[in-house]
């Protein structure tokens, strides 16, 4: 999405991500830093270095992208050109979505960072479509993928994990 | 000769109003004067009318800015 302005200043504008650790195998591991990749163990409790790593880009005056939830979420299907409707929690929009269970919030806190939520919006996804039907619709019928930026905001350092969490879910949710 | 002076005077109309209403975010405010929505984009996915970014430029200026975590819900075609 930044692409040219990535080559200008590919410090800020070529984003870092975290996929797991088993996206490129052991002899690839260099590929993880050209490609602005911070290797994360899913399964393992607590990843500790993968903190400091991120903290030390963050610092740097780079950007993350993170998906907090632990899970996958599409929005329901619906007709082209027809707004989000709701559906499941009762929030502003109607989306959904998974409990916020990652340390996202505490990754801001440490180094001083903003969190910008942003909702992507498949509307031609569920459960009943499989993937060449999905393609079929988003390529054939034009139907838009959209992504909704909300304010970013710093998480407050006096409330609980768990209402931090919250907050963040929220925020995402009314992108 | 009066179509560009009525559209010189939109811009300047738009750039005024968005001066007061967005901050005076410069990117946003030129890409709105020009008639350009602030999703749009060179990239083809957009111009197909595939992919649209509400706020983009409030992205990029975040982006820009620097220490910073894009937050987001995670989708799949699969």
């Amino acid at each position: 999405m930044f692409w040219p302005f990535a080559i200008a200043m590919p410090r800020r504008f070529f984003i870092w991500s975290v996929p797991d650790g088993t996206l490129f195998p052991n002899w690839l591991n260099w590929l993880y830093g050209i490609s602005h990749c911070i290797k994360v163990d899913r399964g393992a409790g607590s990843n500790q270095s993968s903190v400091k790593v991120m903290v030390r880009v963050l610092k740097s005056g780079s950007t993350i992208t993170l998906h907090p939830e632990g899970g996958r979420t599409d929005s329901r299907f619906r007709e082209k050109n027809v707004p989000r409707k709701q559906f499941g929690v009762n929030t502003e929009l109607g989306t959904k979505i998974r409990r916020i269970q990652s340390k996202v919030p505490e990754l801001a806190i440490l180094a001083q960072a903003r969190i910008t939520p942003l909702w992507v919006d498949v509307p031609f996804k569920d459960e009943q479509n499989g993937f060449k039907k999905a393609l079929w619709l988003w390529l054939r019928h034009r139907h838009t993928v959209t992504l909704s930026v909300r304010d970013s905001y710093r998480p407050d350092r006096s409330m609980t994990s768990y209402d931090r969490n919250k907050e963040l879910g929220k925020r995402i949710l009314d992108a | 000769m009066v179509q560009t002076r009525k559209i010189l005077t939109n811009r300047f109309t738009v750039v005024q109003f968005h001066k007061t209403t967005n901050g005076g975010h410069y990117a946003e405010t030129m890409a709105r004067a020009w008639r350009i929505p602030s999703h749009s984009d060179i990239w083809i996915f957009m111009l197909l009318g595939l992919l649209k970014v509400d706020g983009y430029w409030k992205l990029w200026r975040e982006v820009y800015r620097g220490n910073h975590i894009i937050a987001a819900n995670h989708p799949t075609l699969l």
